[in-house]
């Protein structure tokens, strides 16, 4: 996801780091990952 | 490993509401399970093949804690083994980068080949009789690597996706750092050594802040103010950015994203290097090339980014590739590699060398105070009080202005 945050600042990067963060932690192994 | 979280990711780092819990960053346990679960299936990167150009030469690197060789055997192919003997698991190299025909461990003397091979085991045929299967006790190699544009990645894990998958379109981003920059496709080495230091925090503070923390400006201020740029204003000369359009790249997926820039379509060749002309025309004529090569996509930009987990490319000036090591979960090491066009002329590479030592990293001054900001936020969050509370990361949560979307291989309008 592109945003265009000119004059807007935002932590969708941050969040975006933690979403995958929060999916690997919680996976056993990579079968139970989606990779798009 | 089973989850230490006894199932509360979801409450431990709720995105969705923008609220994610110190004990990430503070826990053993969690720390523990990020080696396992992060660490030992992610594709890390690890160095650059131009550190390595001629057969035997070999960087010693790490993988998560785990120290690794990274080396060029006698036939030329590169190969990451882990560095550690056999026999009893000493450290088979404790030099941080040579050129060798085999790496002898120190402890008892079994030897290695470059390409791992185990070919010399002190009195062989005394101590085992002559029935040690060498075959089976070469060094210990990563099941996949790959190289790309230069750049050296490997994975511990067999069943992780193909390099190309695991990146997606953030490629397109990673590219802004690796390829030329009249936009040659690469053509980019590494300067200097590894520049290399330990900070007394986590390693997702610096992680996350090159992932796309544009809040934090009045942590450089007093930089802007000292002006070290090499025209003496701000922190760099290259001025694109004051016009372009701010864009948050990111690929939540696959944990990447980037701070990007477009420029307007009738954008001029912003001046830069003024004081130093030889570089000035460098980059200006890399400007015009990059213009003609790449067409409407010469508008775009890259900024500082994050490969999960822990790489993180700065694709304009200062041009530099740095990885987050842990270790443990209250110390990162901190490697930066710095990147020239690889036939720049010999002035602008010198120009750029100095430019990054006052820069980058503890012998510079932009990211002393990066520095300053995550170690004192990690020592803040250690204590029994502190830990209960959760830090806040609904900046522009349900408010993104999406400029538009990345079909995996071009950033579209």
């Amino acid at each position: 996801m592109i945003s265009d945050v000119t004059g807007n600042a935002s932590e969708n990067n941050q969040r975006g780091f933690y979403t995958r963060w929060r999916q690997l932690m919680g996976a056993r192994n990579w079968a139970e990952l989606d990779v798009p | 490993m089973g989850d230490v979280t006894g199932g509360r990711l979801g409450s431990l780092v709720d995105v969705e509401h923008g609220i994610v819990s110190r004990e990430i960053f503070v826990s053993d346990e969690i720390y523990r399970q990020e080696l396992e679960r992060i660490f030992a299936r992610a594709w890390l990167f690890l160095g650059h093949e131009s550190q390595i150009p001629h057969l035997g030469d070999y960087v010693v690197s790490s993988m998560g804690e785990e120290s690794v060789i990274l080396c060029r055997d006698r036939a030329g192919q590169i190969h990451v083994f882990l560095n550690s003997c056999r026999h009893r698991g000493m450290k088979v190299c404790r030099y941080d980068e040579g050129n060798t025909l085999e790496f002898t461990c120190p402890y008892h003397g079994w030897s290695y080949g470059t390409d791992g091979a185990l070919v010399g085991v002190p009195f062989a045929r005394d101590a085992y009789g002559g029935e040690l299967e060498r075959a089976r006790w070469g060094l210990i190699e990563v099941p996949r690597l790959e190289s790309y544009k230069g750049t050296i990645w490997a994975t511990w894990d067999p069943a992780a996706p193909a390099f190309f998958d695991y990146l997606g379109g953030y490629r397109l981003y990673l590219d802004l750092l690796l390829d030329a920059w009249d936009g040659r496709e690469g053509g980019t080495e590494v300067i200097g050594g590894t520049h290399k230091w330990l900070m007394p925090c986590n390693w997702k503070f610096p992680a996350e802040n090159f992932s796309g923390d544009r809040y934090h400006g009045v942590s450089h201020r007093s930089v802007d103010m000292v002006g070290l740029g090499p025209s003496g204003k701000g922190r760099r000369d290259t001025q694109e950015r004051t016009e372009s359009r701010w864009l948050d790249v990111s690929f939540p997926d696959l944990g990447h994203s980037m701070i990007a820039f477009l420029r307007p379509h009738d954008a001029p060749i912003a001046p830069a290097y003024q004081d130093a002309p030889a570089v000035a025309e460098y980059f200006r004529q890399c400007e015009e090339e990059r213009r003609r090569r790449r067409g409407a996509e010469w508008r775009l930009f890259g900024g500082p980014g994050t490969v999960f987990p822990n790489a993180s490319p700065l694709a304009r000036q200062p041009r530099t590739l740095a990885v987050w090591h842990p270790r443990g979960p209250h110390q990162t090491e901190a490697w930066r590699w710095y990147l020239v066009d690889a036939d720049a002329p010999t002035e602008v590479k010198d120009f750029l060398r100095q430019y990054y030592i006052r820069y980058s990293g503890p012998s510079g001054l932009t990211e002393q105070d990066d520095m300053e900001n995550w170690n004192y936020a990690h020592a803040a969050s250690r204590g029994t009080i502190a830990r209960q509370y959760p830090y806040n990361y609904e900046m522009g949560l349900g408010r993104a202005t999406r400029a538009s979307r990345t079909t995996g291989s071009r950033c579209q309008e």
